[in-house]
C-alpha cells in the first residue's frame, strides 16, 4: 500500500522530484567515489589492511610483532615479541615503531642490538607491488660500530622483522636521506632492494 | 518503469562530462607550450667513421654539446633559463648543467673531470663524458687522438680502435683494442703473422713502429671490402710468438719473443685458429687494484688507537710493496692518501686500471664483544636481484637493438648494468677469497670466520674478480691489539700477497 502510494506520489511530482533525486544520487556517487579514492591512499584503515592490524579497543590499536636480534656468534638471529601501541592504524606508523623497537635493543641478555639507538627515519612508504621503502636520516646512522658484520646484521634483522610484520611486503629498499645510497656505512650495497625471502 | 528510470541517467552524465572534458582539453592546451619549448632534433646514425674537433678550455679537453648530439644521433633539449641541457639517447636521459661538473644519467650522478662550460657560444662538455661515460650507454666506438685533437667516432659494429706497443724483457707485445668482442682468425703466411677480422674497420690506422726495432720489422692494416687484416712482419730475432685474446676490456695481444713462450691454452701460435666464442680471462693475476677502505671525512670504525681509514691505508701500502717486490705483480690503488672516495668511483678506478683483481681492505666492527677474526666477502646480489637484473639486461639489449640503432647493432652486444658485472666473476672471486682465508689460517695471527657472500657495494661494478677483506674486529680487544702492531699488519699483508700469488698460479 505504501509502495503504491509512494509510486503514485513520485508519479504525481514528475520532473521536479526526478531532477532532485538524480542530483542527490549523483552527489552521493561522487562522495562515494571520493571516499573510495581516499581509501586507496597510503594510509589504509586497520580493517581494510592486507597486513591485518587489529583494533584492540576503541581509539587505540595494538599489534604484536617479532623483533629479530643477533645472537652471540654474530651469524644467527632470534626473535623477541613486542606489543606495538599505535595511535592510528597506518602501516607506515607501525613499521616506524617496529624499527624503533629494534633500535631500543633486546631484553634478553644473550641477544645483541643490530640497529643504532640513534636511528631516525625521515620517510617510510609502501608501494602497491610488495615494495617497502625506508629512508634513514644519514646523520643518525653514524655513531655505531660499523663493519661488514654489523652492517649485514642490521640489514638482516630489519628486513626479517619488517617482513614478518608485513606479509604482503616482498622487498625492502633502504634509502639514506631520501636517496638511493651505495651503502648504509660503506660495506653492504643498498642500490637494490632486499628480497625478504632471501634474508630469513 | 525500470527502463525509464535507467535511461534518463545517460543524458545527465553527458552534460557534466562535456564541460569536464573541455576543461581537461583546455588544461592540456595550456600545458602544451611548455612541451613545445624544447628544441628537438632527431637524426639517423651515421654508418661511416666521422671525426670531430675538440678544444681545450682551462687545461681540459672539451667537445661541444652540438657535436655530442650529432655523434649519438641524440635529441638535445636546452633550457637556457636553468642553464640545463638534456641529451636523450634512446631511453637514457643525460643531464648536465653549465658550470657544474656533475652529469646525471637516470638516477646516477657521475662526477666529470671538469665542469660543463658555456664558451664560444656553445655548451662545452668535458671530453671524458664521450670517451669514458657515454660508451657505456651507446654502441658507438670512440677514440681521441691528442696530436690532431680529433675525436674519431665509428659506426656501430665491429671496429678496431687502435694498436699500441709495449716492451717486454725479451720481446714486445702489440695490443689490438677492438670496440667489443671481435671475431678474428690468426694465420702465418710467408713468415708474417696475420690477424684477419671479418667485416671490421679500423679507426686509427697508425701502428707504433720504431726504427731498428729488434723484434718488429713492420706492421700495417690492410682494409678490404669485407675483411680487415693486421699484417705483422717479425725480425729474425723472434723465435716464438703468441696471439692471445683477453676480455674485459677486450684486447688481442700479439707477443713477439726472442725466447720460447709458455703456452697459454687460449693462445694461438703459428697455427690457424678461429676464436669465435666470447673471450675469457686467464687465471693469472698480473695487476691487483688495492682499495684501502674509507678515507677523508669517512673515518670508518674508530676506537681509541684504531682508526680504520689509517689502518686500511697502511696495510694497502704494505700489501702493494710485497706484491710488487716479491711477486712482480703490478699494483694500482684506489686511494694513496687520506682522501674520501665514493664506492662507485673506487670501482671505476679499478676498471680503468684494468686490474685482474680488486681487493678492498677493511677493519670489521660489531656491538657483540666476543666477535673476532678475519672475514673475506665476495659479491652476491641475491637471487631476486639477479633475476631482476637479467630482465633489465634483456629488455635494454632488445631496446637498443631494435629502437636505438634500428638493427644496425652488432648482435653479440649485451647491455650489462653497472652492478651486474661482478656476477660473472663470482666463481673466480670465491677462489681468491678461499685462498686468502687459507693463508690467514696458516698465518695464525687471527682466527678466521670464513668466506661470506652478500651485496657488497664496492665490488658490484668491478669488471674483474673482487674480494673484500675484513682484517679482524676493531671492536675486539684482542684483534685491536694485533691491528695496532705494525709487525702484525705486515704479516697480514704478506699472507694476503701470498694468497693472491697462489690463486694466480693455482
Amino acid at each position: 500500500m505504501n509502495h503504491a502510494h509512494s509510486a503514485a506520489h513520485y508519479g504525481m511530482n514528475g520532473a521536479a522530484h526526478s531532477a532532485a533525486s538524480r542530483g542527490a544520487l549523483l552527489l552521493a556517487t561522487l562522495l562515494c567515489a571520493l571516499a573510495l579514492l581516499a581509501g586507496c591512499g597510503r594510509d589504509r584503515s586497520p580493517e581494510g589492511n592486507a597486513d591485518g592490524i587489529s583494533l584492540a579497543e576503541r581509539g587505540q590499536l595494538t599489534r604484536s610483532v617479532l623483533c629479530y636480534f643477533a645472537t652471540a656468534d654474530g651469524e644467527t638471529m632470534e626473535p623477541e615479541r613486542r606489543e606495538l601501541v599505535l595511535d592510528e592504524g597506518s602501516r607506515e606508523t607501525m613499521a616506524k615503531l617496529l624499527i624503533a623497537e629494534l633500535a631500543r635493543g633486546p631484553h634478553r641478555e644473550d641477544l645483541y642490538a643490530t640497529v643504532p639507538p640513534t636511528i631516525e627515519i625521515d620517510a617510510l612508504f609502501f608501494d602497491d607491488v610488495g615494495g617497502m621503502f625506508v629512508s634513514f636520516v644519514g646523520a643518525s646512522l653514524l655513531p655505531w660500530s660499523w663493519g661488514s658484520s654489523s652492517e649485514f646484521l642490521m640489514v638482516r634483522s630489519t628486513v626479517r622483522s619488517l617482513g614478518a610484520a608485513f606479509p604482503s611486503v616482498r622487498r625492502i629498499t633502504f634509502l639514506v636521506d631520501g636517496r638511493r645510497a651505495d651503502s648504509l656505512a660503506g660495506h653492504v650495497g643498498t642500490a637494490h632492494p632486499f628480497e625478504v625471502a632471501e634474508w630469513r | 518503469m525500470s527502463g525509464k528510470c535507467a535511461a534518463p541517467f545517460a543524458p545527465h552524465v553527458s552534460p557534466c562530462a562535456a564541460p569536464l572534458a573541455a576543461l581537461i582539453v583546455c588544461a592540456l592546451l595550456m600545458l602544451a607550450p611548455s612541451f613545445a619549448r624544447a628544441d628537438i632534433e632527431v637524426r639517423m646514425p651515421a654508418s661511416e667513421p666521422r671525426t670531430f674537433a675538440t678544444s681545450e678550455w682551462d687545461g681540459v679537453e672539451y667537445i661541444t654539446a652540438d657535436d655530442v648530439s650529432l655523434i649519438y644521433s641524440a635529441s638535445l633539449y636546452w633550457r637556457p633559463e636553468l642553464q640545463k641541457m638534456t641529451l636523450r639517447l634512446g631511453d637514457f636521459h643525460v643531464k648536465v648543467t653549465a658550470e657544474n661538473p656533475n652529469v646525471v644519467i637516470e638516477d646516477r650522478v657521475i662526477h666529470l673531470a671538469a665542469p660543463v662550460l658555456f664558451r664560444a657560444g656553445h655548451l662545452q662538455l668535458p671530453l671524458d663524458l664521450v670517451t669514458n661515460i657515454l660508451p657505456d650507454l651507446c654502441p658507438y666506438p670512440v677514440i681521441w687522438r691528442p696530436e690532431p685533437r680529433l675525436l674519431t667516432v665509428g659506426a656501430p659494429g665491429s671496429v678496431i680502435l687502435d694498436v699500441t706497443r709495449n716492451m717486454l724483457p725479451n720481446g714486445i707485445e702489440l695490443i689490438v683494442r677492438p670496440s667489443g668482442p671481435a671475431d678474428f682468425v690468426t694465420r702465418e703466411l710467408d713468415g708474417e703473422i696475420q690477424l684477419v677480422f671479418p667485416g671490421s674497420r679500423v679507426l686509427n690506422e697508425q701502428v707504433p713502429l720504431l726504427e731498428d726495432d729488434p723484434f718488429l720489422l713492420d706492421a700495417q692494416w690492410i682494409q678490404n671490402v669485407d675483411t680487415l687484416t693486421l699484417v705483422v712482419a717479425k725480425t729474425d730475432s723472434v723465435i716464438d710468438y703468441q696471439v692471445t685474446r683477453e676480455g674485459r676490456p677486450e684486447r688481442i695481444v700479439v707477443r713477439l719473443s726472442a725466447v720460447p713462450l709458455i703456452k697459454d691454452p687460449q693462445s694461438t701460435s703459428g697455427t690457424m685458429r678461429a676464436l669465435t666464442s666470447p673471450s675469457g680471462r686467464t687465471r693469472q693475476i698480473g695487476r691487483v687494484v688495492i682499495d684501502a677502505g674509507h678515507g677523508g671525512a669517512d673515518m670508518g670504525y674508530q676506537n681509541g688507537a684504531i682508526i680504520e681509514k689509517d689502518i686500511t691505508l697502511d696495510i694497502a701500502k704494505r700489501l702493494g710493496r710485497v706484491l710488487e717486490e716479491e711477486y712482480g705483480i703490478a699494483v694500482a690503488y684506489t686511494r694513496e692518501g687520506d682522501e674520501e672516495v665514493t664506492a662507485e668511483r673506487r670501482t671505476e678506478i679499478a676498471n680503468e686500471a684494468q686490474g685482474d683483481l680488486l681487493i678492498s681492505l677493511h677493519v670489521n666492527a660489531s656491538t657483540i664483544p666476543a666477535l673476532r677474526g678475519t672475514e673475506v666477502y665476495v659479491h652476491s646480489p641475491g637471487i631476486g636481484v639477479s633475476e631482476r637484473i637479467e630482465r633489465i639486461v634483456e629488455e635494454a639489449t632488445t631496446r637498443y637493438r631494435t629502437e636505438v640503432v634500428g638493427g644496425l647493432l652488432d648482435q653479440s652486444l649485451r647491455m650489462i648494468p653497472w652492478d651486474a658485472v661482478q656476477t660473472g666473476y663470482k666463481k673466480r672471486s670465491g677462489e681468491v677469497a678461499r685462498s686468502i682465508q687459507r693463508a690467514f689460517n696458516e698465518g695464525e695471527d687471527l682466527p678466521t670466520r670464513g668466506v661470506k657472500q652478500g651485496p657488497i657495494g664496492v665490488l658490484a661494478g668491478a669488471d674483474m674478480p673482487a674480494v673484500l677483506v675484513e682484517f679482524g674486529f676493531g671492536s675486539s680487544r684482542d684483534d685491536a691489539k694485533r691491528l695496532i702492531e705494525k709487525t702484525s699488519r705486515e704479516r697480514l699483508a704478506e699472507q694476503v700477497a701470498r694468497a693472491i700469488r697462489e690463486a694466480s698460479s693455482g
